[in-house]
């Protein structure tokens, strides 16, 4: 991981995308699983139960793979570290969120402030503004509103059956 | 207003992947997990204590549904290896399109404890849709 893009996509980005793909589906898995947990418990303990286990497996790892010692931490913007709290508030938020809106809303609007983000995340880092992903991701929008709302009519049709 | 907020959810998602994986080329993988977590640990566990809440017993709940915790350790190596392998445009766009396509599946076969849904030739051409738009973005 050299941490800069590569725009000519080469076999480890083959590989990247394929993994991207399916952590689409361990987002899911994990959701749903958590899911479980949180009609059971409630949503801080399922949270907080899913943050022990997380710990637990990362320290395992953590100890079998990694040589730097956790507290003698190179130089980074503070920032870098907030990732943990960012996840929390977007755990909360979310089930919020899925109290008040559609789930048509939701989806659209969650993944709308994602890529709008992410262009703007990509705009800085390498310098200049990629078209393909403009309108790459406008399309992705207009498939998202689509299935959201078949989705959603779907539902509502086996509801009333 | 919740349309605001669940724009500001997005947002921070996409934030959250980028500093995450900043951190993770930073010091190394193994130790970004564990800062992630301890810090969003504490944080949760900050919270959880100030509001008061009661522990319910788990008990009953099958040792199965703990590997959320898991594949949450998963999902973060993940995103921070394809964060610096694709950009932020791609990582996002291609975890979504994973997102729909697994709860397709997962509701077509009525999984994990889902009601069965089938897949009609309205989900397909959206999701088909999807797919265009990242194939659209690898290739322009």
């Amino acid at each position: 991981m050299s941490g800069h893009y590569h725009y000519d996509y080469m076999v480890g980005d083959y590989m990247a995308i394929l993994l991207a793909f399916l952590t689409g589906g361990c987002v899911i898995v994990s959701i749903l699983l958590n899911g479980k947990i949180t009609r059971e418990v409630g949503l801080k303990q399922a949270g907080l139960i899913n943050y022990i286990t997380g710990i637990s497996v990362s320290l395992v790892l953590y100890l079998i793979f990694s040589r730097q010692p956790l507290l003698d931490l190179p130089k980074l913007p503070f920032y870098y570290y907030l990732g943990g709290w960012i996840g929390v508030f977007v755990v909360l938020s979310g089930s919020k969120i899925v109290n008040h809106l559609s789930a048509v809303y939701t989806t659209v609007l969650v993944f709308f402030g994602q890529m709008m983000t992410a262009i703007v995340i990509d705009y800085f880092i390498s310098g200049n503004l990629d078209l393909g992903k403009l309108i790459g991701s406008t399309v992705m929008v207009i498939g998202l509103v689509l299935n959201a709302y078949f989705d959603n009519k779907e539902l509502k049709e086996a509801q009333a059956s | 207003m919740y349309k605001l907020l669940a724009i500001i959810n997005g947002i921070s998602i996409a934030l959250m992947i980028m500093v995450n994986s900043g951190l993770a080329t930073g010091v190394d993988a193994m130790s970004a997990l564990v800062i992630i977590h301890a810090t969003g640990g504490l944080l949760i566990l900050a919270y959880f204590l100030i509001t008061k809440t009661k522990w319910k017993s788990m008990k009953h709940i099958h040792p199965f549904y703990y590997l959320a915790g898991a594949i949450g350790v998963i999902n973060i190596s993940l995103n921070n290896y394809c964060f610096a392998a694709l950009g932020a445009s791609l990582t996002v766009g291609l975890v979504l399109f994973g997102q729909l396509l697994t709860s397709a599946i997962v509701d077509h076969f009525g999984l994990l404890g889902m009601k069965q849904r089938k897949l009609t030739a309205k989900k397909i051409m959206s999701l088909g849709l999807i797919c265009l738009g990242i194939i659209i973005m690898i290739i322009w």
